[in-house]
């Protein structure tokens, strides 16, 4: 009798711990630990894989891709008068809360071993060497066709075919069909 | 064993019990409420992979859309010769980096479509196969369309100022009315939309739907065709025998299967595409069959 007494009072004792602890851990997160720093790069990794996706659904990142302009390039990743719609995005996005960028545009190029070209959010070019190892990294692809207009003035107006423009950062890789190249967009946050 | 060791036993078991309880409840909240230690990473695998896979469909779609342009005939090869450049090049670019490897072919059987043309011989306009039922001048091309790839037709002999050659794409509320038929003022021909003359001239008359243009002669023009109303269509013609020309009509619906008579009969053609996709990445692995949708108009 003694002995289910204390059953009871222990079986009792113990719901009471579990209930007050359940009902403690349901006011804290409960998810893995992360770092100041772990956390802030995976919210530049949302806002990094957003903000592409979001050009690449209305087509701003397309024509950012498409761009193409005689001299000073248009899309040059300067911070204060961007003219092109997914440079206002980026500049919304990360300059105004101050974080930096680089932008690598990947394509295929079968005679040249030079297959990326790279923008920068400052007009510094040791940026690209100074981004740090816990960068966010949130990549698009954009696939060209011949009959593609290239984009031109603030990247929205329609110029000549990209098969038939000189001087087109990437070249035609699949010259005997309609695909022009495929270009991966790697936006490099910090 | 005396009566408060068994007691200390079965408070142990007890304790052990809530134990496993509360481990079970902390584990379901967890994954409820925070996505959880497990499955943080495959979260991360299934957001990447459904923004390559929308990124693909765009890619396939526009694929489509610049191989078929004007031209119905061969698009299957030339769409599959695109999809293998695109794949080569598309790997080349994206599997060094992020080691993402894709392969897409055309699946021709889960494509859907059907196409039915008169483009041999130019005869009139009636039902191909004479011994269908009702009136052979007027009949149902097709229904319960969803979505029209190619409809143009050549009318190089027109007649009968009434009762005169009618097209008629509608959707119950609504409807486009096409007709050709001879001026009544002189020897030209007329293109008459939903009551407004829209091209006139001498000589054949060339209508494309999808577009919304026609040409007689040299006189050409445009006109708001169907887009404006909600699929699904009907398509009809009527009065079939006040004209002759070729046709060529290519789309998801149904063709009533009374109606086609060789040498006008369906067959399969890739109005929507099907396409097997198969995307190999270091964290998951999967194969896809897309339906692509093209934009022609």
């Amino acid at each position: 009798m003694r002995g289910q007494a204390y059953t009871l009072e222990g079986v009792l004792a113990a719901i009471v711990v579990v209930t007050a602890t359940v009902y403690g851990l349901s006011a804290v997160d409960t998810g893995p630990f992360q770092t100041g720093a772990q956390q802030r790069t995976a919210e530049l990794e949302t806002r990094a894989s957003d903000t592409l996706s979001l050009a690449a659904e209305t087509g701003a990142l397309h024509n950012a891709t498409a761009c193409y302009s005689v001299g000073t390039p248009t899309l040059n990743g300067n911070q204060t008068g961007s003219s092109t719609e997914f440079e206002s995005m980026l500049n919304r996005t990360f300059d105004r809360q101050g974080d930096q960028y680089n932008l690598y545009f990947s394509y295929w190029d079968s005679d040249s071993s030079a297959r990326q070209t790279a923008l920068v959010s400052q007009e510094s070019a040791e940026n690209v060497a100074d981004r740090p190892a816990d960068a966010a990294v949130a990549t698009e692809t954009v696939t060209l066709t011949d009959e593609m207009p290239a984009r031109i003035g603030d990247c929205s107006a329609t110029g000549p075919s990209l098969s038939a423009v000189d001087g087109y950062f990437a070249p035609d890789a699949e010259p005997d069909s309609v695909v022009y190249n495929v270009v991966e967009v790697r936006l490099v946050v910090w | 064993m005396v009566a408060s060791e068994r007691g200390q036993l079965l408070l142990i078991g007890g304790i052990a019990v809530a134990i496993v309880v509360f481990s079970t409840v902390l584990f379901a909240h967890s994954l409820a409420v925070t996505d959880g230690i497990t499955t943080t990473g495959s979260a991360d695998t299934i957001e990447r992979s459904a923004d390559r896979e929308a990124s693909v469909e765009r890619d396939l779609g526009r694929l489509a859309a610049e191989t078929r342009g004007d031209d119905l005939d061969g698009f299957e090869e030339r769409y599959e010769h695109a999809l293998r450049n695109y794949t080569r090049t598309h790997n080349r670019v994206v599997a060094t980096s992020g080691g993402a490897y894709l392969n897409a072919t055309l699946n021709e059987t889960a494509s859907r479509g059907t196409e039915v043309n008169q483009t041999d011989t130019s005869s009139k306009f009636h039902r191909p196969n004479p011994s269908g039922p009702g009136n052979r001048n007027n009949w149902t091309v097709a229904s319960n369309v969803s979505h029209i790839a190619v409809f143009n037709l050549t009318a190089d002999v027109v007649g009968g100022s009434t009762n005169a050659f009618t097209v008629i794409v509608g959707n119950g509320s609504g409807e486009l009315t096409l007709v050709i038929e001879p001026n009544t003022g002189d020897s030209g021909n007329n293109v008459t939309v939903d009551g407004t003359i829209q091209c006139h001239g001498n000589g054949t008359v060339h209508v494309d739907f999808v577009t919304g243009s026609c040409t007689v002669g040299s006189n050409s023009s445009s006109f708001n065709t169907y887009h404006n109303l909600t699929p699904p269509y009907s398509v009809e013609i009527e009065n079939g025998n006040k004209a002759e020309g070729r046709y060529r009509f290519a789309a998801v619906g149904a063709f009533p299967a009374s109606n086609y008579a060789s040498p006008v009969t369906r067959t399969n053609y890739p109005v929507v595409p099907a396409v097997d996709t198969t995307y190999d990445t270091p964290s998951a692995s999967y194969n896809r069959t897309v339906l692509v949708e093209v934009d022609d108009g």
